[in-house]
């Protein structure tokens, strides 16, 4: 037998080497790993969390270009959800604010950021850290801190760049230049200035955050059931017979929103009775009309829609640290936001930026029917009369007590009363017995479209299409196997504005600034050094200037550097 | 021979992962397709021709007025109508396709080959000076742009006997309309392939026109060569 040469072995080493890689890869590529970086880690309540969001390739830490649509959410230690938001994400990153309500209560907040992707696994990549609330009335600080492991999972880290700063000691409304060397590659950076609170939260930085993914063993995800909302949100819900409990298979979910033109957009559920819908940027802050299409008789289905924000994991955080050391902080923390609240300084922060998106409506047809504007006409008291004598290719009768609505086919030349979808304001009709009392003085317009029409997979009989005055649906009440229901606007990109050098210049306005600096969107090109400058306010402290982000080849940054603000002039005084 | 066993294990290894990803991908597409909407159609026979400008099925991208596009949907372009239509073939029904709805649509051959249809706002020099949208084949676009309606119509009739009953029997056939615009002006109608007409429709370029077919040895009798003409006429400072 010939033995094997000494390249042959290196071959097969080599694919070995291969073969077992592969399924590492494989499982981490096609999910994603999220980083959330903040501005600060203590807040006064009525104030905006600024931040920049992170998603990641799991496989390469590359900017993930899977999931559109992110979650964030803030919550307390009993679980109950305070801020619940939703951001777009653009080529793996969002950058945005979150505002705080005043009402909040002090104490220690989790923060939670993820994608509906990352639902799929057992151990859910989320994000999570910790933020410090005060209640600016609050006097007591009545609460416990987090016990904190300082040892990192990050032994040392090699910076691929050096910052400088010219001093590390500054004077009040100072400016600060600091300059960042030359890189190898590019990245894309956050840079926040803020004043060091000393409290320890569980905030590890991008670096430490990532090692810790990497060193997580892989887990295959448990299902594929939350799919990956790569053009809007996908809302997920069930139809289910409130009786037996019994999911229902195969059942039609239509979608509608209050609009000029009838809209749709429809699901089917499948063997658990799920189904999953995808939005868009119309559906965007609009009131939902759910239903269910063809309900039997006699059936009670009901439908319902998953909390995205839901979670299955508890946060059960240790609070056992004592506050009385940081106090100080905490009050002049409250102190000057209530200054700055006073001398109307502090609201300079951040500016709107509207998406420039154009939102397209789902319309159930593009052609005209026969279109009838009732105040044309003598005037007729209901639904039925006006059908009666303005439209003889719609019959309407009554049968066991319920009203039924026929269209004449324009090819068959039959009425048919099944399959007719009847929409008011641009809502499907879940009951008929809504439009009947509609007379002239409500209808602005009707449409109908007597041939067999298709809108996807649906085939319908005729369509009427009634347009009320003063949009008479939002007056109606659901059936109960239709849902109605508000989707929520997704957070707009609110940008933050750095201070401008000339309110320096007027020396008795005060000017107290926790944040220095903020700038989630630092970009470092290849070979060339940045610098970028700020200005130290009236606030004295220790201030952490602190560099997040990635560059392009998937390699987190992440350095901090502290820098003193002492008055000069107060310290010569005295 | 060892080593084809782990080709095959590794690659059928890759295959399966992948089939993960790309089961998550289609899900989501297909919740987020694009819904075609139209009107349930049935072919009117006994016409002596052919009503199609493609006899077969033909898969297709449809761009939507929406900005939208619908990826490889089943459509034939019936001429005689100057309408889509489409084959749902999960009802397995035929619809005609809302037209107000439809941009433009490319139909894809098996060899790869493909057609570009754009809906045009042509208007129509008569007395109503209405504008009227109709389908058409882009050949060209540029400084001169050129555009073939792939019009059927009805050039004669014939009477058939069916059944002892003698039956009427229309006869279609094509009957291309030929449209030019310039980048500032409206669609305009070319009554034939002919120099004559096509002088007349452009009477400041009728040096040019004239340097460019001596210079390429043209003749301008077919679509082709009109093709060709534009295209060179495009090129020309």
């Amino acid at each position: 037998m010939k033995r094997p040469t000494k390249i042959t072995a290196n071959m097969l080493a080599m694919l070995l080497t291969v073969l077992l890689c592969i399924p590492v890869f494989a499982q981490k590529s096609g999910t994603e790993t999220i980083y959330m970086q903040t501005d600060r880690t203590v807040y006064i309540a009525g104030e905006t969390i600024l931040y920049k969001l992170y998603l990641l390739d799991a496989a390469t830490q590359k900017p993930s270009n899977l999931s559109k649509i992110g979650y964030i959410l803030i919550r307390n230690a009993y679980q109950s959800p305070t801020i619940k938001c939703r951001v777009n994400i653009d080529s793996g990153i969002s950058t945005g604010s979150i505002s705080i309500p005043d009402t909040l209560s002090s104490g220690v907040y989790q923060l939670v950021a993820y994608t509906n992707l990352m639902k799929n696994k057992i151990e859910k990549p989320f994000f999570r850290n910790e933020i410090v609330i005060l209640n600016s009335f609050d006097n007591d600080f009545n609460f416990k801190l987090p016990v904190i492991n300082t040892k990192s999972e990050v032994d040392s880290i090699q910076l691929p760049f050096r910052i400088t700063t010219y001093k590390t000691i500054y004077d009040t409304r100072e400016k600060v230049v600091v300059h960042i060397d030359k890189i190898k590659l590019k990245a894309n950076l956050s840079v926040s200035v803020s004043e060091d609170s000393n409290i320890k939260t569980s905030n590890n930085s991008i670096v430490e955050s990532l090692v810790k993914f990497r060193n997580q063993p892989v887990t295959k995800p448990i299902s594929t059931n939350y799919l990956t909302e790569r053009s809007g949100k996908i809302i997920r819900g069930r139809v289910l017979d409130t009786l037996t409990g019994d999911n229902i298979n195969k059942a039609i979910v239509l979608l509608s929103c209050v609009d000029t033109v009838p809209n749709l957009q429809y699901a089917i559920t499948n063997s658990n009775g799920v189904f999953q819908m995808q939005l868009s940027d119309y559906h965007e802050g609009k009131e939902l009309f759910f239903t269910v299409r063809n309900m039997p008789a006699n059936q009670h289905w009901k439908i319902e829609t998953e909390d995205e924000f839901a979670q299955s994991e508890l946060w059960k955080p240790e609070l056992k640290g004592e506050i009385t050391n940081y106090k100080s902080f905490l009050i002049k923390s409250q102190n000057m936001a209530y200054i700055n609240s006073c001398y109307e300084t502090g609201n300079d922060t951040t500016a709107s930026r509207e998406s420039s998106k154009k939102a397209i409506c789902p319309q159930f047809y593009y052609c005209s029917g026969r279109s009838i504007l009732p105040a044309d006409y003598t005037s007729l008291n209901d639904f039925k009369e006006i059908v009666t004598e303005l439209f003889p290719e719609i019959n309407i009768n009554k049968e066991k007590g319920k009203y039924k609505v026929s269209v004449l086919n324009g090819s068959q030349r039959m009425f048919s009363n099944e399959g007719i979808a009847i929409f008011m304001d641009g809502v499907y009709v879940d009951d008929v017995e809504k439009i009947m009392k509609l007379g002239s003085e409500q209808i602005k317009k009707i449409d109908v479209l007597n041939t067999e029409r298709v809108f996807g997979n649906l085939v319908y009989k005729g369509v009427i299409s009634i347009i009320t005055k003063s949009t008479e649906i939002e007056k109606t009440t659901p059936c109960s196997y239709s849902l109605r229901m508000k989707n929520d606007k997704t957070n707009s990109y609110d940008h933050y504005i750095v201070e401008k050098p000339d309110t320096t210049s007027n020396k008795t306005f005060p000017f107290l600034r926790q944040l220095l600096y903020w700038n989630p969107d630092l970009e470092i090109k290849e070979q060339e050094s940045t610098s970028f400058e700020f200005i130290t306010s009236d606030n004295e402290g220790i201030f952490i200037l602190k560099i997040e982000g990635i560059t392009d080849d998937g390699q987190p940054i992440s350095i901090r550097k502290n820098i003193q603000v002492i008055n000069q002039s107060k310290t010569t005084e005295k | 021979m060892k080593y084809s066993i782990i080709f095959v294990f590794l690659f059928s290894f890759i295959s399966t992962e992948a089939q993960l990803v790309d089961r998550d991908k289609n899900l989501t597409d297909s919740i987020s397709q694009t819904k075609l909407t139209g009107e349930t159609w049935f072919e009117q026979k006994g016409y002596n021709g052919e009503q199609f400008f493609n006899k077969a099925w033909m898969l297709s991208d449809i761009i939507l007025t929406t900005g939208e596009t619908v990826y490889g949907e089943k459509v034939k372009y019936n001429g005689f109508l100057d309408e889509l239509i489409w084959v749902n073939r999960t009802l397995n029904q035929q619809f005609k396709l809302d037209k107000q709805l439809i941009k433009e649509f490319r139909l894809k051959t098996e060899k790869g080959q493909i057609t570009h249809f754009k809906q045009l706002k042509i208007i129509k020099p008569d007395s109503t000076n209405k504008p009227s949208e109709v389908f058409a084949e882009v050949e060209v676009e540029g400084k001169i742009s050129f555009y073939i309606q792939r019009k059927i119509s009805v050039v004669n009739a014939d009477y058939i006997t069916i059944d002892g009953i003698l039956c009427k029997q229309e006869i279609i056939k094509p009957t291309p309309q030929y449209y030019l615009k310039l980048l500032s002006s409206d669609f305009m109608l070319l009554k034939k392939i002919k120099l004559k007409f096509f002088m007349q429709l452009l009477p400041t370029q009728k040096k040019q026109i004239d340097f460019v077919m001596r210079k390429n040895n043209l003749k301008l009798k077919t679509e082709e060569d009109l093709v060709k003409l534009i295209n060179l006429l495009n090129i020309q400072e």
